[in-house]
């Protein structure tokens, strides 16, 4: 399992909601996370409109958000989805809007719930962050902030690439563990 | 260091003392799921290849969105579920007769004080009314649940709320939840624990604790919790050593504590479209009405039809207004026709609904059309919830309620209130 997630960082404020990192127009396109991906946070950073492959070409792997981040009361996959098709390997924020969370986790995108991290990262800051326990190193300007350690189960929902996958290869395990 | 009461919860499911922030693998005691998530869960469930669901006896499934089914896609739908709860011995399944708003069912005869009870519905938030943690899930954690009878939960951090003095005559209990959540601006409760008590909430019904946790919902909180006592264990029926009674430790930490005067809280009313545009009744008065909704697992209990009775008995409902009343189960429906209740909404001119959620999400009968307004006394008024987008949902109490269908407008019910009193 690898423990520690480094890459460079996308900073945004506080109240970006599942509408803005990925627009209710693009909800028809199911949860297949490289179309979602192309349209990923094109209401926080417009800009990505104009590329290519939107967000994903400009290699944040890491985003950080500021308070209820993923908020609008929407319990879907497709934000996080999009933000997993978008290349996002970690997600950090002040505060976490609760379904945004626990949609993180159960897809296997590692979410650290981190008060005051936007005060000490900026966009293009380069980040490592260890996810068991919670501390995390801005590479770039040498600061550390502590955060929310993960679970060993949610550890292994990251490994697995989701909840459902997880629990799925633990049913798969049980007759090879008898052979 | 001391816990608070969803502290003591998450710590004895968790079978450790754990921490705010922390995540946790917690066991789950009851487990609800309805038919407008059912089909969802329950092909997820079967995607992980599980031969048996852990423990059947302590989930229930209610069909409640789409009661009796209007269309072939919800009745296949219910249809999917029977059989599925049928093949894995899921034996409190609530069939049509035997029906009610999950929600209702959860608290009238399931889940008791100090349990963890979630569901698959953002409003699972009011069990916590019983002093359990309580909250909405997706639907795989729902299938995972199922399969392990775990999930993963984070400890929130609790803000408390202490409701003092008491409520002035036809004020209630969603008076206060509506002041409640303008105490702060939502962002202030996202995630968090909400543990509410103080004397007027001591003093208050169970029903009236029920509106309280299920509108907490509104607040963005991950869960609201009220301490358990006498009357919630009459109401649930058991006995102390039954179940948990947990209460928060002397010196428990709170991340934010509120103070709200009950006595200064005046009959509000939610305007569209959204719950925190709240007002008080008396500055929207006037506004004709074409719709007024009595039910929902917010205010569709036995208090809430006596409030609207006290207003509604011996009157009429106005010309060109529809009153819908829709009990929250079968229990309460009975209950009703028992004491004359029903005999007197029909009397009144209201029409009878069997027990459901209705047009409160939209998914049931009930809906308002283009340029329509109702009055509801259920928890959301988002544009197009109840129908269409270009109608108007103001939520309020029972009292509100019953006062719109009577007068035609909106109005303070106390207007009518002070006439009972008068004869």
């Amino acid at each position: 399992m690898k423990r520690a997630i480094s890459g460079k960082a996308y900073l945004c404020g506080d109240n970006v909601t599942a509408y803005q990192i990925i627009a209710q127009n693009r909800w028809n396109l199911g949860l297949k996370e490289d179309e979602l991906g192309k349209w990923a946070m094109e209401g926080v950073c417009p800009e990505v409109l104009n590329i290519e492959n939107g967000f994903k070409d400009k290699g944040f792997t890491i985003v950080v958000g500021g308070e209820d981040f993923g908020g609008g009361g929407k319990s879907i996959e497709h934000p996080i989805a999009a933000l997993q098709g978008a290349g996002v390997k970690l997600l950090i924020a002040d505060s976490f809007s609760r379904y945004s969370f626990r949609n993180a986790i159960n897809r296997g995108l590692p979410a650290i719930l981190c008060p005051g991290i936007t005060k000490v990262v900026c966009t293009n800051d380069i980040l490592e962050a260890d996810l068991v326990t919670g501390n995390i190193r801005n590479c770039t300007t040498g600061v550390e902030i502590q955060g929310a350690p993960l679970s060993d189960l949610v550890l292994g929902f990251v490994e697995h690439g989701g909840m459902l996958a997880y629990y799925r290869r633990k049913h798969l395990d049980v007759p090879e563990s008898i052979e | 260091m001391g816990s608070t009461i969803i502290e003591k919860i998450c710590s004895r499911a968790a079978g450790k003392q754990v921490k705010v922030g922390e995540i946790v693998d917690v066991s789950v005691d009851r487990l609800f799921i309805n038919d407008f998530q059912g089909p969802i869960v329950f092909s997820q469930f079967e995607s992980l290849n599980s031969k048996t669901v852990m423990n059947p006896d302590r989930i229930l499934f209610g069909l409640d969105h789409r009661v009796p089914p209007a269309d072939v896609q919800s009745a296949n739908n219910h249809r999917i579920c029977r059989q599925f709860c049928t093949k894995y011995g899921i034996e409190r399944f609530a069939e049509i007769g035997r029906h009610g708003i999950g929600h209702q069912l959860m608290v009238e005869q399931f889940t008791r004080p100090g349990e963890v009870a979630l569901g698959t519905d953002s409003h699972a938030t009011m069990y916590g009314a019983l002093g359990a943690l309580s909250c909405g899930i997706t639907s795989s954690d729902a299938a995972v649940i199922m399969e392990s009878g775990k999930i993963w939960l984070q400890v929130p951090p609790s803000i408390r709320i202490n409701v003092v003095g008491k409520l002035k005559t036809g004020v209630t209990a969603k008076d206060l939840s509506l002041a409640m959540i303008k105490l702060a601006p939502v962002n202030e409760f996202i995630y968090k624990a909400v543990e509410i008590g103080g004397e007027c909430i001591r003093d208050m019904s169970v029903s009236g604790r029920l509106v309280i946790a299920n509108m907490a919902a509104e607040m963005g909180v991950k869960c609201s919790v009220i301490e358990a006592d006498e009357k919630t264990l009459k109401f649930v029926g058991c006995t102390a050593e039954e179940c948990h009674l947990d209460s928060p430790d002397p010196d428990a930490v709170y991340e934010k504590v509120f103070t709200l005067d009950a006595s200064s809280v005046e009959p509000l009313i939610a305007c569209p479209h959204n719950v925190d545009n709240v007002q008080e009744v008396v500055q929207v008065a006037g506004l004709p009405v074409d719709q007024v909704f009595l039910g929902s697992c917010t205010n569709g209990r036995m208090e809430d039809l006596e409030q609207a009775l006290e207003i509604l008995d011996g009157r009429k409902v106005c010309k060109g207004v529809r009153l819908l009343v829709v009990p929250a189960s079968q229990t309460v429906m009975l209950e009703a026709v028992e004491k004359g209740y029903i005999e007197k909404f029909i009397r009144a001119g209201a029409a009878i609904m069997t027990p459901s959620c209705a047009s409160c999400a939209g998914a049931g009968a009930g809906l308002i059309g283009d340029e329509e307004r109702a009055v509801a006394t259920t928890n959301r008024n988002f544009k197009g919830r109840m129908g269409s987008a270009r109608g108007e949902v103001f939520l309020a109490s029972a009292y509100v309620a019953a006062a719109a269908a009577v007068s035609g407008k909106i109005c303070d019910p106390r207007d009518f209130l002070k006439e009972v009193a008068a004869k």
